[in-house]
């Protein structure tokens, strides 16, 4: 109970304390980190640490607003997120704008961390919503500073959000009025009995909150434009850890209180990730430089992760959630390579590229690397995640399944042919005569990133073998006796 | 011996894993050392399979869970049978002497060590491709060497067209790769196991027609496209961009032949469906006829022998087709010898000719280097299936004899006859044209033993490989089909006056060959050869075809999707239309100053909270 209360809250303090002073505080926001990744390695390997870990703050008809519930998929994400913060505050170390990127990455950790272990369903919401402002936050003051695409992301988080609230308020009434219980705890309310007609519906307002952040096919246009104008360092966390907040949420939440209505959800949400997995690759292919295109290639994974998850199926949920960790690796390593690629000068548009292997050979080396991994490689992190996903959602709707199975041809089309643009070919002439490689800090980051994406690969049952029960058992009874079976 | 079955992939991978670590301490040559060790050490591993249970080998080696959730169990786990057995050697031992040549073939490149590190990755996914017990762990190695093609055919890439030609080459085997993830889909969904045994027996016991008809042409389609088969071989030619070194591990003896490996591991799969095999077969056969006639007409010494590795491919299908998989897995293992010392031998004489593809102004090499030269004349033998003295008779003739006698076959062997004729002339014209006729100097080249000693081993398996099976009536050994029979099975052998009919059938296809390559090199000297024949040089135009309808269209859909529906309805409408509702014009936009997040924050956070509130208050 202790240790979550600090986990989430240390890094808001230690976000105040920044704003406060004057000087960047590089070491105050490192160390800040390694404690947090501390913390949650302790929280999610510590023997009994699993469980139900308290209450507090009760208020009257919503229930112990501080309830903590520590599960396995909560504290895996929960590391997935504490492992990126380190990685991206890194990338970003030399950056004028540290400490603004620091303060925003710093908030969003602690939402995340309190979305992890949140067993309140209103609680999860207004992390979510700080999560969401934190990130308006680092694409507003960080990058490109451009507002136009700081307001666009808030403007789809707030109407996402607003539909989730009034779904969520409604499940909480229709709850309250069935049993005299007025509690927002996900136990409670996982309980209610909703009509079919009324299910859908509630269960679309809450597909429209999480699954923005996600983000989702038909919602998400703000992300590259988000991705695209943030510092590449915040993207690693952007896109790493944050979008990771819209899939539990639906996996740990909203399936679990709106199950029926989930089943009958499971072939839209299959097609809406399969055709944002070919949507987004082909959207990478076309982008007009090196961000856009980690931007898409971000999308085109996390549609299928969205695919894997409304699928409902056994195979393919694990896959997601296994895609949505590695995912994070990936994401990470990609937006790592493009800042990187910046701190050189490089502006990432693709007619001042070319050849650059010559001059950057192990900056090369990892930039193939985590694009192999993100084009879907077997013994790379993504791989097993993508295929466990589309083989589970092959059995529950074949010919949509088959269609995001393009996207395995897509990647290599769209990795190859940026690497080539990069990378391969006659040397650029406009590029400077003397260009540094990695440098050593650099380098053992990315072999950081890249043992983790190859362990993942090569060991994807370490994770799998853990997630155990995916979902409550009440809604998997539910799902299985709809015969989507394991 | 089955607990050391890892170490014959693990060694040539755990030479990549020391290449890419420490490669850079050290010096390309000694990376180059370490990386010839790997191979060789797990040729060692090999041979003492052999030693222990090549008579009837049966191993297994389950080393971890690679993924296992509810009935999708993968494990990283290898099989070793017949046919494994004789993937292995080649890719071991062929993989080692190619890296022997490699190491004064390459010396004073640049980018050794990357070509070592790929090329030892290379190995290690082959081995991990043929040696695999379940489908899910065949895709990693298809994949893996997927991928060391591409680096590989773009190892020289300061150039844009090798690069390009990598690229190619792995855009097209993906089509390949995608079809054989559907059809793993497939399999599992319908049968629920990755595992080959437990799979066949599901097949025999309960078939499903449709979904083995699907799976089974995906499957084709994986293997036509890795094994560059028509219409998907147009990769191959281009892929001669890499080192020919590169050509004649991955795409000769090694890597191309995945296709044909994959429709002998699942062979049951195809038998179940009536009619699949014979339309491989037919597709064997096409393609061995249209990649013969194109090579009639190519002037660069590798095209030459790229399209005489798509047509030798499908002399394999075809093998397999008529339900003669051990006749097709003779074949691959005679082409690997071959085509293996072909292409080094190629490279040699690239190197001689400074860099010049073109065999018209190549002429007379045979005083300059005799070595070279007898070498490069048997695999020309075998190439051409020279009767009696050349491994491919034994083995090629074989399949298309067995084709005449098959219900259906007619049809297939005029074809593979006819191929067998254009073989001969391509592969003699190519020989009298470099090695024969008015001498056309280069510069000296002094090949080392490390060159000498792979091409003199393949060139003697080139002649003498095939007399481990002679032909049905006939005295001499007959041990390959027996002892792959408890796997694959006896394929039909013709008897009588037929089999004395085919076989003087298949001989003379090859004479007249050879008569006509003679003169044919006679023309193509005078400047009016086959080769002014656009249509076969251009391989039936099929390629430009391909280039122009394809690549176009698909980048023209990124283009449409980008401008109409996310620039123009996601971005203006959709954006613009929220905008709107919330009365955010570009006047806030304009006018807002750096506490225009804060605002926001603070407005959403206040509305949030209103609207819980009116929600609470209410609805008590």
């Amino acid at each position: 109970m202790i240790l979550v209360t600090v986990l989430i809250l240390l890094p808001w303090c230690a976000a105040l304390w920044l704003s406060a002073q004057k000087q960047a505080g590089q070491r105050l926001a490192m160390t800040i980190a390694l404690i947090e990744l501390l913390l949650t390695l302790i929280l999610r390997f510590a023997p009994d640490s699993m469980g139900t870990l308290g209450h507090g703050l009760h208020i009257p008809y919503l229930g112990g607003l501080w309830t903590l519930h520590a599960g396995p998929l909560g504290s895996t994400l929960a590391l997935l997120c504490a492992i990126l913060i380190p990685v991206s505050l890194a990338f970003a170390w030399r950056l004028p704008e540290f400490r603004s990127l620091a303060n925003a990455v710093l908030v969003m950790a602690g939402a995340l961390f309190g979305i992890f272990y949140a067993q309140n369903v209103l609680m999860f919401y207004i992390f979510y919503e700080i999560l969401a402002l934190a990130g308006a936050f680092l694409i507003l003051r960080s990058g490109h500073k451009n507002r136009a695409a700081a307001l666009q992301f808030l403007l789809y988080t707030f109407v996402g959000s607003l539909l989730f609230l009034v779904a969520l308020v409604v499940v909480y009434v229709l709850h309250g009025q069935q049993t005299g219980v007025y509690d927002f705890s996900i136990l409670q309310l996982a309980d209610t009995r909703i009509s079919a007609g009324l299910g859908i519906w509630l269960f679309l307002g809450m597909v429209a909150g999480l699954a923005v952040k996600m983000p989702l096919f038909p919602l998400h246009s703000w992300a590259a434009s988000g991705y695209g104008h943030a510092a590449p360092a915040g993207s690693v966390f952007l896109s790493g850890a944050a979008v990771t907040a819209g899939a539990y949420g639906l996996i740990h939440f909203a399936i679990p209180m709106l199950p029926q209505a989930a089943l009958e959800f499971a072939p839209v949400g299959i097609i809406l990730g399969a055709i944002g997995t070919l949507y987004g690759a082909f959207l990478a292919l076309n982008a007009a430089n090196l961000r856009l295109f980690a931007a898409w290639a971000s999308v085109s994974h996390m549609n299928l992760v969205a695919l894997g998850l409304f699928a409902l199926q056994s195979q393919a949920i694990h896959g997601s959630v296994f895609l949505l960790i590695a995912h994070g690796v990936v994401s990470a390593g990609l937006f790592g390579v493009v800042s990187v690629m910046e701190s050189r000068g490089l502006t990432g548009e693709w007619a001042g590229l070319g050849g650059l292997f010559r001059r950057a050979p192990r900056l090369g080396a990892w930039m193939l690397f985590f694009f192999l991994a993100g084009m879907g490689l077997p013994g790379l992190a993504n791989f097993p995640g993508e295929f466990l996903s589309l083989a589970g959602a092959f059995r529950i709707l074949p010919l949509a399944a088959a269609l995001a199975t393009l996207g395995i041809l897509a990647g290599v089309v769209y990795f190859l042919r940026a690497y080539e643009r990069i990378m391969l070919g006659p040397l650029n002439h406009t590029l400077p005569e003397t260009l540094q490689d990695l440098q050593r800090g650099e380098w053992l980051l990315f072999w950081v990133l890249g043992l983790l994406t190859l362990w993942l690969g090569l060991d994807p049952q370490a994770i799998l073998s853990h997630l155990g029960i995916l979902l409550s058992t009440h809604s998997m009874a539910l799902i299985q006796g709809g015969g989507h079976g394991v | 011996m089955s607990e050391w079955l890892f170490l014959i992939p693990g060694l040539p991978l755990l030479g990549a894993l020391l290449n890419a670590v420490f490669g850079e301490y050290f010096s390309p040559r000694k990376i180059g050392r370490m990386a010839a060790t790997m191979p060789f050490l797990s040729t060692l591993v090999v041979f003492a399979v052999w030693m222990t249970h090549g008579r009837d080998p049966n191993l297994h080696d389950q080393v971890w869970t690679w993924m296992a959730v509810g009935h999708f169990q993968a494990s990283v786990a290898f099989h070793v049978d017949q046919v494994t057995l004789v993937m292995i050697s080649i890719a071991a031992f062929v993989g080692f002497l190619i890296h022997l040549f490699s190491q004064q073939y390459l010396s004073g490149d640049y980018g050794e060590r990357r070509y070592y590190f790929y090329l030892n990755l290379f190995v290690g996914g082959m081995l991990i491709l043929t040696m695999a017990d379940n489908l899910l762990l065949l895709y990693l190695g298809w994949e893996t060497v997927g991928l060391c093609s591409y680096a590989l055919v773009a190892h020289w890439y300061r150039k844009q067209e090798n690069a390009w030609a990598g690229r190619k080459a792995f855009v097209v085997t993906r089509i390949g790769d995608t079809a054989l993830a559907l059809a793993i889909f497939i399999l599992f969904a319908e049968y629920h196991t990755l595992n080959y045994s437990p799979l066949f027996a599901a097949v025999a016991a309960s078939p499903d027609h449709l979904a083995l008809l699907i799976a089974g042409i995906l499957i084709l389609i994986a293997a036509v496209a890795k094994s560059a088969q028509f219409p998907l071989h147009i990769w191959l030619p281009d892929s001669m961009a890499g080192p020919s070194t590169v050509s004649a591990l991955i795409h000769a003896a090694t890597m191309v032949t995945a296709g044909v490996y994959l429709c002998i591991r699942l062979y049951p799969i195809f038998a179940a469906v009536p009619g699949m095999l014979w339309v491989i077969g037919l597709s064997g056969a096409f393609t061995a006829l249209y990649a013969a006639s194109c090579g009639i007409a190519q002037v660069d010494i590798k095209r030459v022998l790229a399209y005489s590795t798509i047509s030798q491919l499908g002399y394999m299908f075809l093998g397999v087709g008529i339900g003669a998989p051990s006749l097709g897995l003779f074949h691959l293992l005679v082409h690997a010898c071959f085509k293996a010392l072909l292409f080094m031998g190629a490279g040699v004489v690239i190197i001689i000719y400074n860099e010049n593809h073109d065999i018209r102004q190549m002429g007379g090499l045979k005083k300059q280097q005799p070595f070279l030269r007898w070498t490069f004349l048997a695999g020309i033998f075998a190439l051409a299936a020279v009767p009696v003295i050349s491994a491919s008779f034994y083995s090629k003739d074989a399949i298309i004899a067995t084709a005449f006698i098959v219900p259906g076959g007619k049809l297939l062997w005029v074809l593979a006859l006819l191929g067998a004729v254009f073989t001969a002339i391509y592969a003699f014209r190519l020989y009298f044209l470099v090695f024969e006729g008015p001498e056309k100097p280069g510069e000296s080249y002094q090949m080392g033993w490390g060159m000498k000693v792979p091409l003199g081993i393949l060139a003697v398996a080139s002649i003498g490989i095939g007399w481990l099976q002679f032909p049905p009536g006939w005295p001499g050994p007959k041990i390959w089909l027996p002892w792959l029979a408890p796997e694959l099975g006896m394929p039909p052998a013709p008897t009588g006056n037929v089999n004395i009919f085919l076989q003087v059938a298949g001989s003379v296809a090859t004479l007249i060959g050879i008569a006509i390559a003679y003169k044919a090199a006679q023309w193509e000297r005078e400047g009016r050869g086959l080769s002014r024949i656009a249509f076969l040089f251009n391989a039936w135009f099929f390629d430009r075809i391909f280039l122009r309808i394809f690549p176009p269209v698909w980048y023209a859909l990124a283009r449409v999707l980008d401008r109409l529906l996310e620039q123009t309805g996601f971005q203006l409408l959709l954006l613009g239309g929220l905008k709107d509702g919330f009365g955010l014009g570009s006047k806030v936009l304009e006018s807002g100053e750096d506490g225009l997040l804060s605002r926001y924050a603070s407005g959403m956070i206040l509305g949030l909270v209103v609207l819980l509130f009116v929600a609470w208050g209410y609805l008590l």
